[in-house]
Order: structure tokens, then sequence, then C-alpha cells
């Protein structure tokens, strides 16, 4: 009886299987012709738009700002085009993209983050836009980059980025007495600050990330010091003088207690979260960074101010960086594709990004009421202002692989004694010989 | 049955003693769980309180509301429940029956066949994603669930395979041959009786399986674009963002996203625990 | 006459119950397999293959770099997860077949750790044992006045992602050797005791050698699973420190997705297939080689 039984289940459930495939065939195949159908009749066409954050994931004010933009677009753009969001996570956004163009598919529009801009373009998942953006740049008016900037290489604008953000320092006012202004500020402050269970200061070393958590504070405290990262042409220069002195500098803050070994397994995330906890007194964070920070219960003693330089009341140049949108390699119609990144750059949608906690590109919007009352709205004037100081760059593509060696040498000097200019030196031609 | 096992004699001693390391384990087991469940009902602000607060201050249940309020997470609750259970249960079927071939048919090579089928599964999943995305867009199955269920049944039915084999090579030959010489057919013999009185076998291997396609990340985050097809193992990345990780609704997800599995197991227990002590062999 | 109609019989029966699972192997895993073969001998940029290379991406993985450190590193992994799980694993699941009193409910609490999936389990250790805010560390710092930093020591490191590893996956060896456990016919525990054997000697004689099999299954299995695995540690070290817990399989995750070098990727992945078949050609011969 037993036996019947069993039996009776496995076909059940074979069947079972076979009709959930068969139905899940089928409407499949329907996307297709539903697609097909749409492509024929109506004048606009569907677009996708590959971006990482989630419209369906209402919990974060970005992906709110999000749907109603493109919800707006699909209501009201004069084409009858229709855009769908596709969401990948963050950490794999790249693949997906990347995978998708070299098998000849991918969206209309893409979002990239500066850094990896020229990864993108390098893998072809991404065209130039030149001959919209440098108009649409001119009719701005507000814009904060230039045209002149944002051309590569090659003599092209491949995107255009619609937030920004900047590397600032964030402190402990009730730690520190007042916001330092040097590298030596920052060295004694940190160092007197620090306790069994604190830490005055905190980079994180870690691999993790790619190396992230150091390299937004490398690259500005090299430019302070007098140095570059990358020549014009894209070498390595950073086993400069001044390289050699920020690694020195970043040793130097080990060796007075600012910072410990802990720091060297400490991503990003981590050395924001200790900032957050209470166990870490200053962090060079990110200002997309913001809202989360302020979670904290200790937000009310936050405070941020331009990131600390060789010299007194010279900050370190910023760090500037920022999402930005592209017309995909495999865009059906380049000039639709564009029709959006438009709208999603009005005035009116900046001011809604700022609602969010985005840092706006266009300056226009700081004359709004909406944005005004906003309650960071002195914070991030201030950080506008800061971001002044640099430009946004576009790294090159194998950046994230030059990033993790770099991290690797950094280790080496701080933890383990290795000479700093050794060091830099074989990254450096290690990535130049590539 | 169980006048049988006990038949060692009542051991209060020993029980005790294996009460307490059990409970030992389970602890360690659990620990980190446990944080997790407790990060899950803080307010934002006292998930990174330091010192850390292991029962929070003040409970809250925002995390969940928000996990099934504002995201899709039912949505991938079902993709998951969907895939997971097709696709385990054909790999099982699938496995089964070449683990039976593999075991008692009389067949060249068997060995050698046995071999290169686990071999399939020494290849790391990472060098096969590229070529499997490539493949998936020239078939038409890129971004459908049916890509999913197939990779997973295809990753899945080696292993599979091995483990059956493994619990069949060990059934008495007696009962086998008996049941053949009572004019059973080899395939009839495999429904009638290897299938029932593997069942111990079958259950964990499927589960097993189970819980690799429920936490599966490489495959389901590679080959779904749309939301309405992801699984909740992706679902779950939501939390980890650009902008830090969300460790209350992470773990507010986590948590429940662990429930299905755990009513699984719970019900499969008694399949695999009680497997021959049920009688089956009897049938 | 009879004998050779029944071979007969049996292949073609042979044939018809291996077919599907042949054929789902065939093309997604056989044909991805010999695509990543064939890219490893080839030059790629981004998920494009170019030009045939012949060994050069192999002689760059050992030289430029760290191939030999990958494997060492891979192995010393391995091992010691599989050293220290089975042997736990083994005894857990012994335990957890008794017949006491609310056991279901502590074999339920016992394999939930595997339920987690592997990024979970690397971000809850993480923090937890962060050196900076993580609770145990706040717990040792109140017990010695001093906090702990286990991942920047490389020893600490590796066997804390061992540690890590093994927690999450046990349960897998659990639930392998109760199954196998409950196959073993009572009657022969019985016969034994009859026999006047102490508990000891039916155990290790009788109990053990009995689920022999299923542990050469698990062994294996969990061999490959480890050797393949990349996500725990990614997320846990990302091979740091120093990259003292960097894996074959990870540098071929990060060679593959984070630079981006799908031919390096490719070879470090011909690396793991071909320690993953001769370490499960070893495991069988020297189960066999006991047996005899």
């Amino acid at each position: 009886m037993k036996l019947k039984h069993l039996k009776k289940t496995v076909s059940v459930l074979l069947s079972a299987a076979l009709i959930a495939t068969l139905v899940g065939c089928s409407s499949s195949s329907n996307d297709g012709s539903d697609t097909a159908q749409s492509e024929e009749n109506a004048e606009g066409i569907d677009m996708t738009f590959w971006i990482f954050l989630d419209p369906n994931s209402t919990e974060d004010p970005r992906s709110v700002v999000l749907s109603e933009i493109v919800e707006e677009y699909n209501e009201t753009n004069e084409y009858g085009n229709t855009v769908t969001v596709e969401s990948f996570n963050y950490s794999e956004f790249e693949a997906q993209a990347i995978q998708a163009a070299a098998a000849g598919t991918g969206p209309d529009i893409i979002n990239c983050f500066s850094d990896q801009l020229m990864q993108h373009i390098e893998a072809g998942t991404v065209q130039p836009m030149t001959e919209y953006a440098a108009d649409f740049i001119d009719e701005m008016g507000d814009y904060i980059h230039t045209a002149d900037k944002l051309t590569q290489a090659d003599g092209e604008i491949y995107s255009l980025p619609w937030e920004s953000r900047v590397t600032t320092l964030w402190y402990r006012s009730d730690i520190y007495d007042t916001a330092p202004a040097s590298w030596d500020d920052l060295l004694t402050m940190s160092s007197e600050a620090s306790t069994d269970l604190a830490l005055g200061f905190g980079i994180g070393l870690s691999e993790d990330g790619n190396g992230a958590g150091l390299i937004e504070t490398f690259i500005p405290w090299i430019h302070s010091a007098g140095g570059e990262f990358l020549d014009e042409d894209g070498n390595a220069v950073f086993n400069s003088d001044a390289g050699v002195q920020v690694v020195e500098y970043i040793k130097e803050l080990v060796d007075n207690g600012s910072m410990d070994q802990t720091m060297m397994n400490m991503s990003y995330d981590d050395v924001v979260d200790a900032f957050k906890s209470g166990t870490l007194y200053g962090v060079n964070a990110g200002t997309q960074r913001a809202a989360t920070i302020l979670e904290s219960s200790y937000a009310d003693s936050f405070e941020t101010c331009p990131m600390p330089g060789v010299t007194a009341d010279d900050p370190a140049p910023a760090y500037n960086a920022g999402q930005t949108l592209a017309i995909g390699a495999f865009a059906q119609n380049p000039e639709m594709s564009m029709d959006f990144i438009k709208f999603f750059l009005s005035e009116e949608n900046q001011v809604k990004w700022v609602g969010a906690n985005c840092l706006p590109v266009r300056t226009g919007v700081f004359d709004y009421d909406e944005v005004k009352e906003n309650p960071m709205y002195d914070d991030m004037m201030e950080w506008s202002e800061y971001a002044q100081t640099g430009e946004i760059t576009f790294y090159p593509a194998d950046y994230t692989e030059l990033c993790t060696e770099l991290v690797g040498a950094v280790q080496k000097v701080v933890y383990q004694g290795a000479d700093a200019k050794e060091e830099l030196d074989s990254v450096a031609e290690w990535y130049n010989s590539k | 049955m169980n006048k049988k096992n006990s038949s060692l004699g009542k051991t209060p001693g020993l029980d005790f003693l294996t009460v307490i390391i059990l409970i030992g384990a389970s602890v360690i087991s659990l620990f980190p769980v446990l944080w997790g469940l407790s990060t899950a009902l803080k307010t934002d602000d006292a998930v990174t309180m330091f010192p850390p607060e292991i029962i929070p201050s003040n409970i809250t249940l925002d995390n969940f509301v928000s996990v099934f309020t504002k995201s899709d997470f039912m949505i991938y609750m079902r993709n998951s429940i969907l895939v997971t259970l097709i696709g385990v249960v054909v790999a099982t079927v699938v496995a089964a029956h070449a683990a039976y071939a593999l075991t008692f048919f009389k067949i060249r090579f068997r060995k050698g066949i046995s071999f290169f089928i686990l071999m399939t599964s020494m290849v790391p999943p990472v060098a096969l994603l590229v070529p499997l995305y490539m493949l998936s867009v020239k078939l038409n199955l890129y971004n459908t669930r049916i890509l999913l269920i197939l990779v997973y049944t295809a990753w899945r039915t080696p292993v599979l395979t091995w483990i059956m084999q493994g619990f069949f090579e060990k059934l008495p030959m007696e009962i086998v041959e008996a049941g053949i010489i009572d004019g059973c057919s080899k395939t009839k013999a495999f429904y009638k009786l290897i299938l029932p009185i593997s069942q111990p076998g079958i259950v964990s291997a499927a589960l097993l399986s189970a819980v690799y396609v429920w936490n599966d990340y490489l495959v389901s985050s590679s080959f779904i674009t749309t939301n309405e097809k992801k699984m909740i193992s992706v679902g779950l990345y939501q939390y980890i963002t650009q902008y830090g990780i969300k460790w209350g609704l992470l773990m507010a997800a986590v948590m429940v996203s662990i429930i299905p599995i755990i009513i699984l197991f719970v019900c499969l227990q008694r399949k695999f625990v009680d497997g021959m002590a049920a009688g089956a062999v009897k049938g | 006459m009879e004998r050779m109609k029944k071979k007969k019989n049996d292949t073609l029966r042979a044939v018809i119950f291996l077919a599907p699972a042949l054929l789902l192997i065939f093309c997604f895993t056989i044909i991805p397999i010999a695509e990543a073969v064939y890219t490893s001998f080839h030059a790629t940029r981004y998920a494009v293959v170019g030009d045939f290379v012949g060994i050069d991406n192999y002689i760059s993985v050992m030289t430029e770099n760290d191939g030999w450190k990958n494997i060492i590193n891979s192995i010393e992994y391995v091992v010691l997860s599989l050293l220290l799980a089975l042997p736990i694993g083994v005894a857990i699941g012994s335990l957890l077949n008794r017949k006491i009193k609310g056991i279901a409910i502590l074999r339920t609490l016992i394999v939930i750790p595997w339920i987690l999936s592997q990024t979970v389990t690397a971000l809850l250790w993480g923090w937890l044992l962060n050196g900076n805010y993580g609770l145990i560390t706040y717990w040792v710092y109140l017990l010695t006045g001093q906090k702990i930093d286990l991942f920047s020591t490389a020893i600490l490191a590796k066997i804390l992602v061992v540690i890590v590893n093994v927690w999450n996956t046990v349960p897998v060896i659990i639930i392998l050797t109760i199954a196998a456990l409950q196959t073993i016919s009572p009657d022969l525990i019985e016969a034994a005791k009859v026999d006047g054997a102490s508990r000891r000697t039916i155990y290790f004689k009788i109990t053990l050698p009995m689920i022999k099999p299923t542990m050469a299954t698990a062994l294996v299995m969990q061999s490959i699973e480890y050797f393949n695995m990349v996500t725990l540690i990614y997320v846990l070290t990302a091979g740091g420190p120093f990259k003292e817990t960097q894996t074959l399989s990870l540098a071929a995750y990060q060679n593959g997705f984070d630079y981006w070098h799908m031919d390096i990727a490719a070879a470090y992945s011909i690396i793991i297939f071909v320690l993953n078949i001769v370490f499960s050609l070893c495991y069988v011969r020297i189960l066999k080689a006991k047996d005899d």
C-alpha cells in the first residue's frame, strides 16, 4: 500500500514539474510576443533602464524618487515611450552589463558609476552621446560639469553624472575640540582621542571592496602632498615623494595609536559602521552615506569638514565621484535614450534627488524652497563648496585591480615595516608594464 | 521495532550527557543566528550601538514590516519556492534513476560513467557562468525561471546521483535479488522496493539540494534581470547597498527567508529519520 | 542465452534510466566546461574570447599571479575544514540519532546554520568578530581588558575562515550521518548485543563501518564544495591579510569578475578542476585500500 502511495507521489510530482515547466515556457514566450507587438503598433518604444537602485524596494528614498521619475516620464513624454527599470545589486552590476554586451544585448539606458565608466567603455556596454550631450550641457546652464571635463580621451562624451558625492572627514564634535585642519592636527587629535575601546581615526585598509576604503583617502592626500595618482597618459606615478609621504603618514597614524592593526581587515563599510558604533571617532567617508551614517545614536555629535591636507587651512583637494547615465551600446534608438536622460536630469528631478539626500549636479536647485527647507541644506552647501576643490575623475578600466594591489602595498608598509618607496615602486612598475 | 531499538537498555546517564553535548552544540549553532534576530528587532540607531545590546531595550517590528511592505519580498519567496521545489524534485527523480542504473544494472564502464558524472560537478561554477550566459542568450532562455531550474537540476544531478549510489550500494543485495526473483523486473523492483527502502537517503539528498538552490546567489543573480522572476537569495541583496549594509532590514529578511526551509526540514525529518524503522521494508 | 538477453535488457534499461541525467549534464555542464577549458587557452577581452595563446594563462597564474600560494591556501582550507567537519559531523549526527525525548527539536536547531547562505554567514561572523566593534571582541575586552584582533594575523585568519566554514556546512555531514545510520538494520545491532558486545564496540566495529560508504560520499562531496567555495571567503576576508586566505576559487572569482581577466580565471578554474579530480581519486583509493 505504501509503495503504491509513493509511486503515485512521484508521478504526481513529476507531472506537476512538467506542467510548471510548460506554464513557465509559455509565459516566457508570451513576453516575447508582447514586446514584438507593441513595437509594431505604438509610436513610442519600450526601453529598459539598468540601474543599481531597486524601484520596488521603497525603503530607500532614492528608489522612491527613481520610480517617480520613471513613472512621470512614461506618462508625459511626447513620443509615447515607456521605460522599464531593471535593477542589479551594485556588486554585480558591471558583471551583468559586460556579459550582456558580450552577448550582443543590453539596456537602452545604463547607469554607470564614474569610477567604473572606463570599464564600461572598454567593455562596450555604452556608446558615445557627444552629439546630444554637448548641446544639452549648454542648455542646462547650471550643470556643475563642463563638456570638456566629461570628454574622454577619444574625444567623445559617454555619460552624464546625475548626482555627486565627495569624500569628507566625518568626526565626533564631542571628542575633537575643533575640526582637524591639517595632517598634524589630525594626527595629534586622533592619537589623543584613542582609548582602549575606541580609536581616534580609521581608514579601511582591507582588500574588501577592491580597496575602496583606502583609495578615496589616498588620492586626495597624494594631491594635497603635491603628487598625482596617474599621469595624463594613464601611467602610475603615485610612487613619487608625495605618494611615499602619504603612506608614511598612514603608518604614523598607526604608530601613534590613532589607528591599529584591526584596520587591516576593515572595509569601507566596516569603518563607517565603526564610526556609527562610536568605536571610531573619525573616518573619511563619502557624502552619499550621510543618511545611513546619521542613523547612529551619536548622530548629534557627528560633524563633517573638508579632508585635512598636508598644511593647515589648505584641505586636501576633494575626491569627487558620481552616478552617471549613459546610452546603452545596444540601445534601439539612442535619441530616445537621450530623451529619457535629459528628462532625468531636469531641474525638477534634481530637486527630487536632493530630497533623497543626493548631492545635486545642477546648482540651480539650491534656489528652490523645497531644497532650502531640507534639513541637510547647510551640509549640502558645504559639501558642494568643498567638492569644487576637486574634479570628477574617470579612472582607467583596470582601476579596481590597481587599487587592490595598492592596498596590499600599503598593508605591507604599515603593518610589516616594508619600505614605502620600494612597495609603491613595485606596484607602479607592475601597473605600467601591463 | 521500538523494542529492538531500545534493547541496549535504558541509559539515563548517557542520555543526559548526550543532551548536554547537543545543547552545547545548539548554542554554538544558534548564537550568530540569535544575534541576527536581535538585530532584526532593533531600531536603526540601536543596531550599531556599542557596547552591543544583546537583547534590544527597544524592541520594534519595523524592520519586518518594511521587509513585507516596502519590497517585493513575497514575490521573491514565491519564486524561490517554485524554483527550489521543481528543481529539486526533477533533479532527485533524474538522479535516482541514474544512480539505480549505475548500481544495479550490469553495464559496461559502470565505474567510469559514475565517476564521469561526479566529475562534472568538480568545475567551479565561476568558470561556467559566462559560457552559460552566452548559451542561454542563444537558446532564448535568458531571464527565465526555466533556465534557473534547468541549471540547478543539471548542477545538482551529479552530486545527488553520487549520494544515492552510496545509499543504494549499501542495500542488502538479498532483498533486491529476492525482489527480482519474486517476479519483478528490475524496473519494477526500483519503484516497488528500492525507492521505498532508500527513503532516508533520497530525502536527505533532496534536502541538501534544496538548501543549495535556496541559498545560491551566483546562478540566480546572473541569469535573471526582471524583478518578478528574482529569487530570495537575490532579494536579500537589496539590503546590502552601495551606501552600506542595512543590518536591521537584512537580518529581518534573512530570518523570514529561512522559515520555509526550516519547515521543510521539520516535515522531512520524520521521513529520513524513521525511514527504515517505519517498516517500509516489509511494505 | 538467457543471461545474454538479460544483459541486453539491462543495457537498454540503463540507457533509459541514465539518459535524462546525461542529457541535462551535457547541456548545462559539459558544454560550459568545454568552453571554460577552451577559454583557458585563449586571451579574453572582458567576456569575449580572442586569440589562442597556448598555455600562457597557466604560466601567468603560476608566475605573475600567486598560483602556488593559492594552491597551498586552497589545500590548507579544504583539508583543515574536512578534518574538523567530518569528525564533528559524524559525532553529532550519531548523538542526534539516539532516541531521546526532544531530540527532534535539537536536530532542527543544530542544522539551522546551514540554512543561512554563505553571504549571510560571512557577514554575521565578520560582524561578531570585527576587531573594532564586534560583540565577541567586546566580550573578550570585558574579560581581558584587551580587544582581540583575529583577522590581521595570517594563521588566525586562516583558522577562522575554516571555523566559520565548518559552522556553516557541518550540518550537511550531520544529515548524511543520520540518514546513513537509519539504514542500518536494527537486527544487526541486536545480534551484536546478544553476542555480548559493548556499546563502544558496537559503535566502532559495526555502526561506523556500516556508514563508511556514506561518509566517503560526504568526504568527496564536501571536498569539492570547499575547493569551489567563493562567497564565504570573499565576504569574510576578501583573501586578506596579505592574500593569506586567498584560495584558488577566490582568485578565480576576483580575476574573472573583479578584474575581468576571464582567461586567467578560466585557467584558475581548470586547475581547481584537476585538483578536485586528483583529490577525489585519492579519497577513493585510500578508502578502498583500507577496505582490503
